[in-house]
């Protein structure tokens, strides 16, 4: 790998600050104790938001606070990327307002003047210098140079260069390792030549299995999958009213395998509605917002007869293909009116769509509604008419949540298209989005209505930043800290406020490519935080360096590679499956819940839908099953063809030992069973070590330890019950490890006179096993 | 943040940082001194997460109508209708207002307090300062509103072994470790004895391993130095976090075996199956806590037909553990903590259901605990006193102190595991200024 460094520089302003507001008191200019300058903005951040303002005037000045009428209210993180700007400016705002000539911002909280809040802080406490520290920079502003902040931020980082970072790319997308081909293009061409190979990768099939994952992580409506229990969410009864008198259509068949197949597929083409609209808009380059604004849905061409709807197919019979369509009469809003996302986010008479709405926000809005409730609240103490909309300690989300869902009104509980016909609540605020009101004109499309509000809203293209993120990298994006007594909240604040820059510059170009979702994917990857693997501290004092480590505490991969990801790469890196039995029969250990899917952290959609991202006992021996099972299958298996179609050990033959008989190492041997390890290292860790690496001669020491204690049991009488036999035992090779068949005599393997293919397996398993196969 | 850091952080700032044996793990060698190789015996922690927001006064916490006709009641079934079990008082029936001849339940929970009562702790008027469901569990689990601190059961099993296979067992609930301890998943337990043998084809067979022992052994040791290169080398908190996590999961992994050992033939379903095999996982010596988790809660409406018998099944379920555990003769080495996301609010809403209310209980039983008493009151409508630092409770209008999940997990961490003592107290400091000295 090639360590790219940015220049060196460090939040030393951090530290200092810190000292500065709880150890001295002095504050004599624009830089710090280190001569380093410290901006208005950084300042204010560091010195009077986060310390004073955020614990000790937001509870109350906030927008539905006890002093939400005032001209001071602040707003919190979860309102929005803007939130310090406008928060500084209502401090400006405030500071210039003066009775007998002192600015208010400093006569109320010491109760110079009357404070319904009281005194938060005496005259020249800490607090106090700070915001009249802050004053004299809003009479005389100080800007510093600063330089590239994200580079600074990254500063003594080390990033994977332009070839790992392809490697890493095409597994995570593709689910293969990158061909010689794209290796010397990406070699040639830098990052330009990576952004055209990305486009590539992003139009293999796998890509669009690792689109559905991560989207089904969210929407969680693969839990219709299989069965009928998409189906049996349709309202069929047609005396009823039902619109899907022809959900079952397939019950006319006559029973056997042909009408168990047309059910399963009819179910799985409603089960995947919303999944196969994310698919057909990004394979077809259509813009992002279409999710929420699509006039249509997906169907395939069993689904499109369960929902009665006119589709043409190429292929009537391919259950994969998956076009457009409208369900007549149906105000179709994308994803969201699809019948498993109503059901998947249900509602009740007395939750009013509110759950919907709180999930409209975390998917496209990048918003965690909730979160706006972290500060206290006190519920006991409401006690007037309807609280969600008029008490305080309600509004302060309900006057987020209630208008979207108010724009779900048309959609009940088991997701049909009724409109109420008493009209929504009137005791909820009406439907809306943010400041705007629906015009009633536009009541039987309500939901068509506020996704086109959506989709102009900045945090939309933010979210599908967020979820992209979330998806390639394991992590959650940064949320601020919201206690400032945690010892890491400013090495926090300055981590999350880098990491929203880059996620806005991010969403800004997904933005002006018209909603490219492709985009995404691509900056994502070539940004530091999905190519960051190691740092070094050059020049910093223990202080510093600890102040550092806080700010980089979430950056960098170590993602542990979830069950779907590490079944792929196996295959990709052995060319074989891990799976109970082969061929058409074989199951998937890591993909079949009744196997080892959910015990390695993956989930079912239903009611397991949290993925364990840390391994644990479990998990550790799942591993270590995997490699056993694989090292003998795919050991020996490889041995039994040609060298130059081997995919493992394409540089030795099993003939090949490392000593001769009287102990002495064989030249040519002990070489090419070097060069054979380096390549397996390249191949199955994506590292690229020189011959006399420690690593390679590690690995080169198990091959040969084992190799010696195989001859030396080899060499034991045959009625030592510790001798070796030289037959591979349960991992000879009589059948195609591919398809099951069985093999040729003359094909198959069953013999290791020589112990070096029992050899080879303790290599490959001690690799399969390894931190940087089993983590991304 | 990882441990090592802190210990750096603590001592350059002059901190004084017990870091006691049981901590081992982060001094990379990942096993080597036997850090998991000796079975867990201390206390066990069972935690009951009633998912949804339970509603404190149709059992531990009753109210009641104030007659027939009460046109605002807070609960269906009559103020003459609460029993009592000593110093405990709980609902006996739920009638149902629109069948006389019906109602709900089926006896468990006044059942569960009559054969419980001298066991059983009860904490009633915990404010959760909110009304969110994440937010709640994670108060309730974690003892801090705002996100970063571990749940409950990671806490624990990060202060006695973290490396154990399943040192923090969980079936659901509030699961956020904060890296204390790896959260291990039990759902498939026909799979879990096959994976304790992961070097045999066939578990029942120590013949079949894929390699010889010795090769087994020589991998180990490559890997172990492996496992050092690898993180010595490395500056990222994130990715040696990640790397540490990985190879204390492997050092512990072998005591896997022990678990088929313990686990029932025959096998309860629900929250009694997820005690047999907590229980059972403990008696292996690789567990030291479990989050048993139950839904059906969010009430919303028709509450009594939905919350009763959410109840029920959790009650049961703790009736259960407390029983098989002195069947199985350690009842006196197991601790029951029973929370939810919230209470929910005083009287019905026009679905007949019940909405979100920040007043909660917390219950617990056990090891440790002295049973037979309630801690903290509510008024009639539901509203928390406020408690005095001696328990008693304070009705007062000017309420000082209103007891909050930070001050049980402040006991909790006091009584089981190490208080102050605790590295892991500095790095998830709680914010209560009182203690509460609930366990004495």
């Amino acid at each position: 790998m090639i360590r790219a460094r940015f220049k060196r520089n460090l939040g030393l302003g951090l530290t200092a600050l810190v000292t500065s507001l709880t150890v001295s008191a002095c504050y004599d200019g624009s830089d710090d104790e280190n001569g380093d300058c410290v901006s208005d903005e950084e300042f204010f951040r560091e010195t009077v938001y986060a310390p004073i303002l955020s614990d000790n005037c937001s509870s109350c000045h906030n927008s539905s606070g006890a002093a939400k009428d005032t001209s001071f209210v602040l707003r919190s993180p979860e309102s929005g990327p803007d939130y310090l700007e406008a928060n500084l400016e209502a401090f400006t705002q405030m500071s210039k307002l003066q009775f007998e000539g002192q600015s208010w911002i400093l006569l109320k909280p010491t109760l110079g003047i009357e404070h319904e809040g009281g005194e938060r802080f005496k005259v020249d406490g800490e607090e106090y210098k700070a915001f009249v520290e802050m004053m004299e920079r809003l009479e005389n502003p100080v800007a510093c140079e600063e330089g590239d902040q994200t580079e600074e931020f990254f500063d003594g980082v080390e990033l994977l260069d332009e070839r790992a970072t392809l490697r890493k790319a095409t597994l995570a997308l593709a689910g293969r390792l990158p061909t010689i081909d794209e290796e010397n293009r990406v070699q040639e061409g830098s990052w330009e030549a990576l952004d055209t190979i990305l486009d590539e990768v992003m139009t293999d099939p796998v890509f669009y299995d690792r689109l559905r994952e991560i989207y089904n992580d969210k929407f969680l409506t693969d839990r219709y999958y299989g069965g009928s229990q998409a189906l049996d969410l349709l309202d069929y009864d047609e005396e009823e009213g039902g619109d899907f008198p022809n959900a079952y259509w397939f019950d006319a068949l006559p029973e056997g395998e042909e009408r168990d197949q047309a059910r399963e597929y009819s179910n799985n083409g409603v089960a995947r509605q919303p999944l196969e609209m994310l698919v057909h808009i990004v394979k077809n380059d259509l813009p992002y917002t279409e999710l929420l604004t699509a006039d249509y849905t997906m169907v395939n061409p069993f689904s499109a007869q369960s929902l009665g709807v006119d589709a043409s197919f190429s292929n009537p019979n391919d259950y994969n293909e998956y076009v457009t369509a409208r369900i007549p009469g149906m105000p179709h809003a994308g994803v969201l009116t699809s019948v498993v996302y109503l059901n998947r986010f249900p509602t009740t008479d007395t939750n009013r769509n509110r759950h919907r709405a709180r999930m409209l926000y975390e998917f496209f809005l990048a918003t965690d509604v909730q979160a706006l409730g972290n500060r206290p609240v006190d519920a006991t103490a409401i006690t007037g008419h309807n609280a969600t909309l008029n008490d305080p300690e309600c509004t302060i989300c309900h006057d987020v949540i209630d208008p979207v869902a108010g724009s779900f009104k048309n959609w009940d509980d088991m997701g049909r298209y009724r409109p109420p016909e008493q009209g929504w609540f009137p005791d909820m605020l009406p439907p809306g989005f943010g400041e705007s009101q629906m015009p009633a004109e536009n009541d039987p499309a309500a939901l068509q209505w506020g996704v086109r509000e959506v989709v102009q809203d900045p945090r939309f293209a933010l979210s599908a930043v967020y979820i992209m993120f979330e998806g390639l990298s394991g992590q959650k994006p940064l949320r601020e800290p919201d206690n400032p007594d945690d010892e890491n909240y400013l090495g926090g604040i300055e981590a999350a406020k880098t990491q929203r820059a880059v996620f806005n510059d991010i969403a800004q170009q997904f933005t002006d490519t018209n909603y490219n979702l492709k985009v995404v994917v691509k900056e994502i990857i070539k940004s530091p935080y999905y190519r960051a693997y190691n740092y070094e501290a050059l020049g910093l004092d223990d202080d510093q360096a600890q102040a550092r480590l806080y700010e980089l505490e979430n950056v960098g991969m170590g993602r542990l590679l979830t069950p779907e990801q590490l079944n792929r790469k196996i295959i990709a890196v052995t060319g074989l499956r891990w799976s109970q039995g082969q061929g058409d029969e074989a199951v998937d250990y890591l993909l079949d819940e009744n196997r080892y899917m959910t015990l390695y952290g993956g989930i079912n959609s239903d009611d397991i839908v949290q993925r364990v991202t840390e391994p644990n006992g479990i998990m550790a021996n799942v591993a270590k099953r995997m490699a056993n099972q694989m090292a003998c299958r795919a050991a020996p298996w490889d041995f039994t063809k040609s060298a130059a179609d081997r995919i493992l050990f394409p540089l030795v033959e099993p003939t090949m030992q490392p000593e001769d008989l009287n102990g002495f190492e064989v030249p040519s041997a002990a070489s090419a069973i070097r060069n054979n390890i380096q390549y397996m290292v390249s191949r199955l860790w994506g590292e690229y070590l020189e011959a006399d690496d420690p690593e390679v001669e590690r690995i080169y020491q198990l091959f040969l330890d084992v190799w010696r204690d195989g001859q030396v049991g080899l060499q034991l009488p045959d009625d030592d019950e510790n001798r070796y036999g030289t037959n591979l035992g349960q991992c000879n090779v009589n059948n195609n490890a591919l398809t099951g068949e069985e093999l040729p005599e003359e094909q198959r393997l069953s013999e290791d006179p020589t112990y070096t293919i029992r050899a080879w397996m303790a290599v490959t398993n001690y690799m399969l096993s390894d931190f940087r196969f089993l983590h991304e | 943040m990882d441990r090592r850091d802190f210990l750096k952080l603590a001592s350059c700032a002059g901190m004084s940082v017990v870091a006691p044996a049981a901590f081992g793990g982060r001094d990379l060698s990942f096993g080597r001194r036997g850090i998991a190789a000796e079975a867990y015996e201390g206390t066990f922690f069972i935690l009951f997460n009633a998912g949804g927001g339970w509603d404190p006064t149709s059992f531990c916490d009753p109210k009641g109508a104030n007659g027939e006709n009460d046109p605002d009641p807070m609960n269906h079934y009559l103020k003459s209708m609460i029993g009592e079990a000593g110093n405990h008082r709980f609902p006996m029936e739920f009638p149902n207002p629109n069948d006389p001849e019906g109602g709900y339940g089926t006896g468990i929970i006044p059942a569960f307090f009559e054969e419980h009562y001298q066991d059983l702790l009860v904490i009633n008027g915990v404010d959760m300062q909110t009304n969110g469901h994440d937010q709640g569990t994670r108060h309730t689990w974690s003892g801090r509103l705002s996100d970063g601190f571990p749940t409950m059961g990671a806490y624990l099993a990060g202060t006695y072994n973290s490396t154990l296979p399943m040192s923090f067992l969980a079936f659901g609930g509030y699961t956020y470790t904060a890296g204390v301890a790896p959260q291990s998943r039990a759902s498939n337990i026909g799979a879990l004895e096959e994976l304790a043998f992961p070097a045999l084809s066939n578990s029942d067979d120590p013949n079949s391993s894929y390699l010889s022992s010795k090769s087994l052994e020589l991998i180990e040791e490559a890997q172990w130095h492996r496992d050092q290169a690898l993180i010595s080398g490395q500056g990222l908190p994130k990715i040696e976090h990640s790397m540490t996590t990985l190879f204390e999961s492997r050092s512990g992994s072998n005591e896997l075996k022990r678990l088929k050992e313990f686990l029932p033939e025959d096998r309860s379903g629900g929250v009694r199956g997820q005690v047999e095999v907590a229980l059972a996982a403990y008696r292996a010596g690789i567990s030291v806590a479990a989050n048993i988790s139950t839904g059906g809660f969010d009430t919303h409406g028709d509450h009594d037909a939905r919350q009763i018998p959410s109840l029920e099944n959790l009650l049961d379920g703790m009736s259960y553990a407390r029983n098989l555990g002195q069947e199985l003769g350690i009842g006196d080495k197991v601790v029951l903590i029973a929370g939810s996301d919230f209470g929910r609010t005083p009287g019905y809403n026009d679905g007949n259901g019940k909405d979100h209310w920040s007043i909660s209980s917390m219950m617990m039983m056990g090891a440790g605990i002295e049973g037979n008493r309630v801690i903290g009151a509510t008024d009639e409508g539901h509203r928390a006193y406020g408690i005095n630092t001696d328990l008693s409770v304070d009705q007062s209008e000017d309420v000082r102190l209103k007891i909050l999940p930070a001050h049980i997990h402040s006991a909790i961490r006091k009584r089981y595991a190490l208080g102050a003592d605790n590295e892991l107290a500095a790095m998830f400091p709680l914010t209560n200024e009182e203690e509460l000295p609930i366990f004495g």
